[in-house]
């Protein structure tokens, strides 16, 4: 490299630039320890929050880094770089236009045939060929630039973001924890606001629905939890208003679209596009997946508007920057304010002369994909390099060439305090049917030196809050204003997506059955602990031996009688290692509770994250020992209790919780009907030691205790576990619960589930009020069992019921006539059931 | 030659379906040397809704949306059509099969230079190249070597229906030595495409009983596939049938054309429900005399 990178914090003559002076100013006073806990505060602010980073080829446990010191642009120098990057959307606009319409760009010879056809983001089902009208306007909405400053100290785009950009969100959080952990830099600089940018947005999505909607319905389409880009479209959708939405929740009638929610379909009409156009509509593109089939049929009938249009990454081709300059010329009359990096498109002979000339100057890039990484021909071998010039020649129209440039670079926190690191800065701009907006700021990431430039975010770098200047009498902000509260989401019961009621429903399940699982765990535990047993304590031992097995916790074969009890210690321990049933519990509980993240608050997910992976490290780390191992019950427990407590005093008493306490609840009557059954299976002499087991498992004995004192009898210890509407841990509170929260849903007392679950009620009135009366008491307790299994299948079929009434809406899906003859989506299994 | 044109389309599900959605690429297509004189298409049960439209490659195009629940679907799609292509050109005056990739500009840059590349059902390796390069030595003309390929085809690969799927390779195709009329379709247009010869995949149907005196058609009875090389501006496309080893004529109606299969499938369709479903399919193409 000839000419050395520009440095952001110095002008032209070596002095340092004012808007840099103040900020160096704020943290030259910290000093490297001062700078080195502020970078500690800003991960620990991050990880807190539960901010990932989830970016293509990361690693997706890793959590969002930022730099403390931000890359601040001066106004005039992001008043030029408005201004380009306004010009660049119109151009791209106009280029999509031309490509899903006519194609005289291709006819005219100012653009080759090849970048077009052999793209695969060119989706033939979005061309309106000429015959049937005109291209659909806009095409694009959402646009995103990478920009790099070189050493003349001009900014170039490196690669325009077309599909479906990312990183807007994360800008934003940068943003927040900045003013939250460096609040003084901000005092002496005099930043534009990022809100209206915002709200403008939100504005243009309603401005830009289908043709006659007053109030339009307006979604953003996630891939969902597991897929890059999760958390900023979650954050996204929050931000904008708009509802989450998965191409699962979607359904077509009448030609319309529709979300699937518990109030039947509900109509939406603007989908803020985050997936992949391929993956849409699995009638007309190859992709097989869970796409609506017929939704391209729609789009083109004006019916619903996505945005950006599916075909919009056609844009995003490396090679299309290398003429640009003409198509600016050619489509909007004048020249290109902001150019790219010098770029070559090597199905030109001229151009692959030109590299093979300087193979050093040049990046090697696929000429139509620009999320992969730049092959280095510097760093090649010889054989390498034949090879790549091989490849070239055969399919020249393959390949981009884009000058290597080195990036400027800013002073960023490293090891050894400030130091300089090269930038990259990501730009966003949306458009609101009549002009582009450019948000004044922006994702800047500190890139490692040995990385190819590419169109990607670079790998694991840092990223760097980016501030623009305000000029005198524009709208600025302090850092107070910058600590916006996390607000609670609100939704109506019947906006929910069946999917999401499904997910609180199975997350309600699982959190209760962790807590009954470490429950049977510690009351095995206690006995094993008092050394010599007692013939009674073996009773109660083998009875808790039944529960475990029932429960899919420990062998049937496990005897607690044999070795002294060694054999169930070590069972119960296995229940927790490394791919024992609590570990797969908890993933279960932590999966459930990213597909449900939208429902909670960012303090409510960022406290069970926290407390699940606490209770997933209790679980690996207890080894042999016992005592770990009721600690780590103890740690389940709590985490039970922290769920159930914050759900119950910060969740919205709407559909989501509704789902969520419907879910505990069946799963509680399940548990009690079930370990009851077991607990009383004892013969009529010892049914004494059942029912104290009773009261143990049903947490009751306190209670029991305050009421009766020690005396153990079969009718006060049954009403306290079955009949008792006032105690939490009895059947009968379980159903009543049940019961009320399916007239909250249905608002009807005749409700056919409520009937059902009345009719259980009164079965267990009636079952305690025999025992009570009868002069056998304890016979009849023995004899309970039966009349509790039957109880049990009851429950299983109210949930079945209950699943096929809210949650399963639709038979598989299949294709017919197509490549692949078979299912294209999964079955309509239970989501998250085991 | 004028046909009379009947193509039935039946599935009959297991169990109900719910919704369908169907694409249809079914109406024969207007063109030079085929006329297109009446066309219907019925369906059983009737649709709840129909969209028509031209898709990217000027083929006529019909969905049809089912929301209501049916056990049974059936299509059936009715059109007479005349056909009589001109004679093909002179092999020899055909431009030079390695000029042609640089022909396709100006006007052919949209609707030619396309089907210069390769399509994901019809990708190439180099055991196309290899292929692909007997039939094109230096100094060969685009039809010459067209044809070679074509005959070669049709005598070295066995017509055998069930041997390959829609998922079979061009590359498993050329080792298989066997396949219908859809493969030897597809590696076809590979070969030529890897040569440097614009070729289209045509999807159409070709007449259920030969004229007098000709062998038995193979891919009758059912939907036929055959491919379309470009040879330059003046020149223009020729259609020419490896299965039959024939240049189209007027025993071939056209429905459309695309890079592949995938492009022009004449009917798919995805359902909610179902089960499994059994298939069937009639096609009848009979010469009409004047005076029906």
């Amino acid at each position: 490299m000839t000419t050395p990178p520009i440095d952001e914090m110095v002008d032209g003559r070596g002095g340092l630039r004012p808007h840099w002076r103040a900020l160096l100013g704020v943290f030259s006073t910290l000093g490297e320890r001062g700078l080195a806990d502020r970078m500690a505060r800003m991960d620990e602010a991050f990880a807190q929050d539960g901010i990932t980073t989830m970016l293509p080829g990361t690693d997706q446990s890793g959590y969002w880094r930022c730099d403390p010191v931000p890359l601040p642009l001066a106004a005039a120098e992001f008043a030029d770089l408005e201004a380009g990057l306004k010009q660049r959307a119109h151009l791209l606009e106009a280029i999509l236009q031309d490509i899903y319409g006519p194609q005289n760009l291709l006819t005219s010879g100012l653009l080759p045939p090849a970048l077009v056809f052999t793209n695969p983001a060119f989706l033939r089902p979005c061309r309106v060929p000429s015959a049937e009208g005109t291209p659909r306007f806009p095409l694009l909405h959402y646009y995103a630039a990478d920009l790099l400053r070189g050493p003349d100290g001009a900014w170039r785009v490196l690669a325009d973001r077309t599909a479906a950009p990312s990183g807007i969100a994360y800008a934003r959080e940068n943003r927040r924890v900045l003013g939250r952990v460096v609040p003084e830099a901000f005092r002496p600089l005099q930043l534009r606001r990022q809100q209206s940018f915002f709200d403008t947005w939100q504005d243009s999505l309603q401005r830009l629905a289908p043709p006659g909607r007053a109030n339009p319905a307006i979604g953003l389409l996630t891939q969902g939890p597991g897929h890059a880009g999760w958390f900023e479209q979650l954050q996204l959708s929050r931000e904008l208003g708009c509802t989450l939405v998965e191409l699962g929740d979607l359904s077509l009638r009448g030609g319309a679209l529709y979300l699937k929610t518990l109030r039947g379909l509900q109509p939406i009409d603007t989908l803020l596009r985050f997936v992949d156009g391929r993956l849409i509509d699995p009638l007309e593109f190859e992709a097989q997946g869970a796409g609506v089939a017929g939704l391209m049929a729609a789009i083109r009938a004006r019916a619903v508007r996505l945005l950006n249009d599916p075909g919009s990454g056609v844009a995003e081709a490396p090679a299309l920057a290398a003429f640009l300059p003409q198509l600016c010329l050619h489509l909007l009359g004048e020249p290109l304010a902001l150019a790219s990096l010098p770029t070559l498109w090597l199905g030109s002979p001229r151009a692959r002369t030109l590299v093979a000339a300087e193979p050093a100057r040049w990046l090697v890039r696929p000429a139509t994909d620009g999320k992969v990484p730049a092959i280095v021909p510097a760093d090649l071998d010889e054989t390498a390099l034949a090879d790549l010039t091989c490849r070239i020649a055969a399919r020249g129209w393959d390949y981009a060439a884009t000058a290597s440039m080195p990036p400027s670079q800013a002073p960023s926190v490293t090891s050894a305090g400030l130091a300089p690191r090269p930038v990259l800065l990501r730009m966003f701009l949306i458009f609101d049917g009549q002009q582009w907006h450019v948000m004044p700021g922006g994702l800047a990431q500190v890139v490692d030196e040995s990385t190819p430039l590419a169109g990607k975010l670079p790998r694991m770098g840092i990223a760097k809050d980016v501030w623009v200047m305000a000029e005198e009498g524009q709208d600025i902000v302090g850092p107070a204003a910058l600590l916006v509260p996390n607000l609670p989401i609100r939704r109506a019961a019947g906006e929910l997506p069946s999917r999401v009621a499904d997910n609180l429903f199975w997350f309600g399940r699982y959190m209760e059955r962790l807590e009954d699982h470490a429950r049977l765990i510690r009351a095995a535990l206690r006995r094993i602990g008092r050394g010599t047993i007692s013939p009674r304590d073996l009773t109660e031992l083998r009875a808790l031996a039944r529960c475990l097995q029932g429960a899919g916790l420990i062998d049937p074969a496990v005897d607690p009688a044999v070795g002294s009890h060694q054999q169930l210690a070590f069972a119960l321990l296995n229940i927790v290692k490394e791919g024992g049933q609590m570990p797969r519990l908890l993933a279960r509980v932590a999966r459930l509770l990213e597909t449900v993240r939208d429902r909670l608050t960012d303090d409510m997910y960022a406290t069970f994250a926290h407390m699940e992976r606490e209770a997933r490290t209790a679980c690996l780390t207890t080894g042999q020992s016992l005592d770990r191992l009721d600690d780590a019950m103890h740690v389940m427990l709590r985490f039970a209790a922290a769920v159930a407590g914050v759900a119950a005093e910060n969740m919205v008493r709407g559909g989501g919780w509704l789902f969520l306490d419907l879910g505990r609840r069946i799963e509680r009557g399940l548990e009690i009907s079930a370990e009851l059954a077991l607990a009383l299976k004892q013969p009529i002499a010892q049914i004494e030691s059942g029912l104290r087991l009773a009261l143990e498992l049903c947490d009751s004995a306190i209670t029991y205790r305050h009421r009766y004192l020690t005396v153990l009898q079969p009718a006060p210890v049954l009403d306290l576990v079955l009949a008792d509407p006032s105690n939490p841990r009895a059947l009968a509170f379980q159903l009543a619960d049940i019961a009320t929260r399916l007239i909250d849903l249905t608002g009807a007392e005749d409700d056919d589930l409520v009937q059902r679950v009345r009719g259980l009620q009164t079965i267990i009135t009636t079952l305690v009020a025999d025992i009570a009366a009868s002069p056998e008491p304890a016979s009849l307790a023995a004899a309970l069992p039966g009349s509790l299994r039957v109880l049990n299948g009851d429950l299983v079929t109210l949930a079945d019921q209950l699943a096929r009434r809210y949650f399963i809406l639709l038979p598989t899906p299949q294709s017919l006539g197509m490549p692949a003859e078979e299912p294209a989506s999964l079955p309509p299994s239970l989501r998250g059931a085991a | 030659m004028k046909y009379a044109l009947r193509h039935v389309t039946t599935y009959a599900y297991e169990s109900q379906v719910d919704l369908a959605s169907h694409l249809l690429h079914l109406s024969p297509r207007a063109m030079p040397g085929q006329t297109v004189l009446t066309q219907a298409i019925t369906t059983d049960p009737a649709p709840d809704r129909i969209a028509i439209g031209i898709d990217h490659f000027g083929n006529d195009v019909r969905w049809l949306f089912l929301e209501t629940p049916h056990q049974r679907f059936s299509v059936s799609a009715r059109a007479v059509v005349e056909v009589d292509r001109s004679p093909p050109p002179d092999a020899a005056v055909t431009p030079l099969a390695t000029s042609l990739a640089a022909l396709a500009s100006g006007a052919a840059a949209t609707d030619v230079a396309e089907f210069l590349f390769d399509s994901p059902l019809a990708p190439t390796d180099s055991t196309v190249a290899d292929f692909a390069v007997r039939f094109f030595p230096p100094g060969t003309t685009t039809l010459a070597g067209a044809l070679a390929m074509m005959h070669a085809i049709h005598q070295e690969f066995a017509f055998r229906a069930g041997v390959t799927s829609v998922a079979t390779t061009v590359a498993q195709i050329l080792k298989l030595r066997a396949g219908v009329c859809q493969d030897f379709s597809h590696l076809m247009v590979a070969s030529l495409r890897v040569a440097g010869v614009p070729a289209r995949y045509v999807s159409g149907y070709i007449r259920t009983r030969p004229p007098p005196g000709a062998p038995r058609r193979l891919g009758a009875d059912q939907s036929h596939a055959w491919v379309a090389a470009w040879l330059g501006p003046d020149l223009g496309w020729v259609e020419l049938d490896p299965t039959n080893g024939l240049i189209v004529k007027d025993e071939h109606v056209v429905l459309g054309w695309g890079r592949d299969f995938a492009d022009v499938s004449p009917l798919r369709g995805f359902i909610l429900g179902g089960g499994r479903h059994r298939l069937t399919v009639g096609v009848d193409i009979d010469p009409m005399t004047d005076a029906a």
